[in-house]
């Protein structure tokens, strides 16, 4: 996040202060000459028209530095390189320095953690380190870890949670793995770390996927193969890391490839096949455009609030999280029975 | 008799035959070899055979050591001892960790275990035997990789939507096409584009290949950059759940991309693809190919003329509606910019090449070491000479009951 805030105000500087910048922090870029773009110059308009960019002119200029310094551009293929070198347009130039922000900061953070925990929080425990502490548990949000789970979720009760309260891209992942008996590792994650936030306890965990995988590999081969990532995500192999279920960003960002299933089905699957997976929700089909229209406009998250709101009959804020969905669901299909009822219950049938 | 014939390997070196022919005057038992039959592929009595008298230690690890087993004052000799090996032994037991300080060491510690899978892994800041020790809790010490070979990982099994000769583990010389692709482009542009040099190819020894690149500047590329690099050579992004899987947006391609296609895609899919894989012969072979076309008109004037003649027997069938659908396509670009690069579209979501994004990003990663055997194939893991692999043969690739056979022939021949 600080690389984008460093980015968005290094972008807004005019040019001079931009070069001004480069020099005063010694950064060693150097425009490329005159001849050298001559050479490449049809490359470079390539490479501009491939992003619908304007193409470049005798006036661009372009700093030639290793490709390792501009890894976001390479990602993209948003720049031209040649023997390591890559090519980059003073438009591009936010990406360069960002580049080497995030190494400096990146290199400062984890020496800043080192130090912290090896000599810094033993000296400063009465003075900064409450206060380092605390910060950490201004969460912004709940990320459904194991320690926070309130409700237990039997395995019997899966497939009409699945119907009613799970969302689409956890539907998607539950019926491929009902219909093929297998799923990929995305799709073993996405869902199953789901699972686990919705209240899913490792031996039922264990026992759900042996028995889906189980009918098309053979338990043997189920234990030998899968069970470890599963104890693994619930933190009891390794190193022990309880990881938390996917937020909707991280799923949206994802890249579901041959034979996946994870990711947001709202990004990642066609018009047709969205509008497929929509109606065998009952969904009517105005509400079904709708959801598209919000699709089209790429706000996937918005989608899948409709969806939500269509399905349960009532509104809902932002969807952010695929375990908040399920939250909400039950909030409404299941409402909690209020506390003093329950316990009247007991005592009227224990007296005898 | 002369020298051990073997075809398909395209190996330049390294399985000589060791000068001293003292060890080999006692020539161990073979088992007796029969026709054809898989279990003879492999066994672990071949297994052992192989690791006792031709796994290649010693240049493994003059390979990994990158000269730091040279007697210079500039050579770290620690060097090798921090490379982390992994085993997976018999009865899926699997050893991580695992590090030998030099070769002699590992040629005991591998005959020694016979282990049916070896990996290579990263270049640690210590013997990883040794990690806990360095990096107790409370210190500022952390175990780390510090270098590592940039390595692909290009497995058939990513190209099943597009084959239709064979399925699963299986691979034909009507598929193979698809590596030979891999290699070629993605050699040229590492090589071109990224301006690396020492690049080894490894056949998996089933159904893919490996590639390794050695420079240094390859083994000191950060995790982030290492995603960079597979990411530059996505580019295809389908499944099931998807039609449109390339896209190949803006007026122009990325130079490296038209490279791709003009010198490598293309002729390939032309001459090869389109008729090995009989890929417009039949209808549920071509709706997959139309449904990546957006105009309904052009799918259903194709639709109709195909299902109407019915050549399926024909074995160029898949060329000619190939050329039919192009004119179709060109005549129909005026129409809107949605069509202007669909012929491209097609043929890169057929051929070009799909690497395990995963295997390169991280820098620990444990990928298989040349010269193993695969224990369900027997096969050998040979490296691949990018500059030959037209004619790499993966069906011709020695078993290591035909290394072990042919050298037990050759050295009764010799003594």
């Amino acid at each position: 996040m600080e690389s984008s805030l460093f980015r968005n105000r290094f972008h807004s500087e005019a040019p001079d202060d931009q070069k001004r910048f480069l020099e005063d922090n010694e950064l060693p870029y150097k425009a490329i000459s005159t001849s050298d773009f001559e050479s490449i110059k049809d490359k470079l308009v390539q490479v501009a028209r491939s992003l619908n960019q304007p193409s470049p002119n005798a006036d661009s200029t372009f700093y030639k530095v290793p490709f390792e310094e501009v890894p976001e551009l390479v990602a993209g293929r948003k720049v031209y390189i040649h023997k390591g070198q890559a090519y980059v347009p003073s438009t591009q130039l936010t990406f360069l320095v960002a580049g080497q922000f995030r190494s400096k900061l990146s290199k400062a953070l984890v020496l800043t953690y080192r130090k912290w925990m090896s000599v810094i929080s033993e000296e400063e425990s009465d003075r900064l380190a409450p206060i380092v502490e605390a910060l950490s548990s201004r969460y912004l949000g709940p990320d459904y870890s194991q320690g926070k789970i309130k409700s237990e979720v039997a395995l019997q009760d899966m497939d009409d949670l699945a119907k009613t309260s799970f969302p689409l891209c956890m539907r998607h992942l539950f019926f491929k793995l009902r219909e093929e008996h297998h799923l990929k590792h995305g799709g073993r994650q996405q869902l199953g770390l789901f699972l686990k936030g919705v209240g899913l306890k490792l031996e039922d965990a264990l026992a759900f996927w042996r028995s889906e995988f189980g009918q098309k590999m053979g338990v043997e081969r189920f234990d030998k193969e899968y069970a470890y990532n599963i104890r693994h995500n619930y933190g009891k192999e390794g190193k022990r890391t309880d990881y938390t279920p996917f937020s909707c960003n991280k799923i949206i960002l994802s890249t579901p490839g041959v034979g996946d299933h994870h990711g947001c089905p709202y990004r990642h699957f066609s018009e047709e096949n969205l509008r497929a997976a929509l109606g065998s929700m009952h969904l009517g089909v105005r509400i079904v455009d709708e959801i598209l229209e919000k699709v089209r406009n790429r706000h996937y998250q918005v989608a899948c609030s409709l969806t939500f709101e269509a399905t349960h009959g009532s509104q809902t804020i932002g969807i952010n999280h695929p375990n908040q969905y399920f939250e909400q669901s039950r909030k409404i299909l299941q409402p909690k029975v209020p506390q003093e009822l329950a316990n009247d219950n007991t005592e009227t049938t224990t007296a005898s | 008799m002369g020298q051990p014939h073997v075809d398909a390997m395209e190996v330049d070196s390294s399985r000589n035959v060791r000068d001293s022919t003292t060890d080999y005057m006692q020539v161990d038992e073979l088992p007796a070899p029969e026709q054809n039959k898989p279990a003879d592929v492999f066994s672990p009595e071949y297994l052992r055979l192989y690791y006792s008298r031709l796994f290649p230690y010693s240049d493994m690890c003059k390979w990994l050591s990158y000269g730091n087993d040279g007697k210079h004052p500039g050579c770290d000799s620690s060097y090798l001892n921090r490379r982390e090996f992994s085993f997976t032994l018999d009865h899926d037991i699997y050893v991580r960790y695992v590090s030998f300080r030099n070769a002699s060491e590992m040629e005991s510690s591998i005959r020694d275990r016979c282990p049916y899978k070896i990996d290579i892994g990263a270049v640690y800041n210590v013997d990883p035997a040794k990690r806990t020790a360095y990096a107790s809790s409370g210190s500022e010490k952390v175990f780390a990789p510090v270098e590592r070979e940039l390595v692909f990982d290009v497995d058939m099994t990513d190209y099943d939507d597009i084959r239709f000769c064979c399925t699963g583990a299986d691979i034909c010389l009507k598929c193979w096409p698809l590596m030979t692709i891999a290699i070629k482009v993605l050699d040229t542009a590492l090589r071109e584009d990224f301006g690396f040099e020492h690049i080894l190819w490894v056949y998996s020894g089933r159904r893919g290949v490996h590639c390794w690149v050695c420079d240094v500047k390859a083994r000191r590329l950060t995790n982030e950059q290492r995603a960079a690099v597979a990411e530059y050579f996505r580019v295809y992004k389908g499944n099931e759940n998807n039609t449109k899987k390339v896209s190949l947006g803006g007026s122009a391609m990325h130079p490296s991309l038209l490279r791709a296609y003009v010198e490598v895609l293309r002729p390939f899919f032309e001459d090869q693809i389109l008729s090995n894989q009989g890929l417009l012969q039949f209808e549920e072979r071509y709706g997959k190919l139309l449904d990546m076309i957006q105009d309904d008109g052009i799918v259903a004037q194709a639709q109709d003329r195909w299902q109407s003649s019915r050549r399926s027997s024909e074995t160029d069938v898949s060329v000619a509606r190939w050329k039919q659908l192009k004119n179709l396509l060109e005549s129909g670009k005026h129409k809107g910019s949605g069509l202007r690069r669909c012929v491209e579209e097609i043929i890169f979501s057929y051929t070009y090449p799909r690497v395990d994004f995963e295997v390169s990003k991280h820098m620990n990663h444990l990928l298989k070491a040349p010269f193993c055997v695969h224990p369900k194939t027997g096969r050998i893991c040979v490296p691949i000479d990018a500059e030959e692999c037209d004619r790499f043969d993966p069906t011709a690739v020695p078993t290591v009951a035909d290394v072990c056979i042919t050298s037990f022939i050759y050295l009764n021949a010799v003594l």
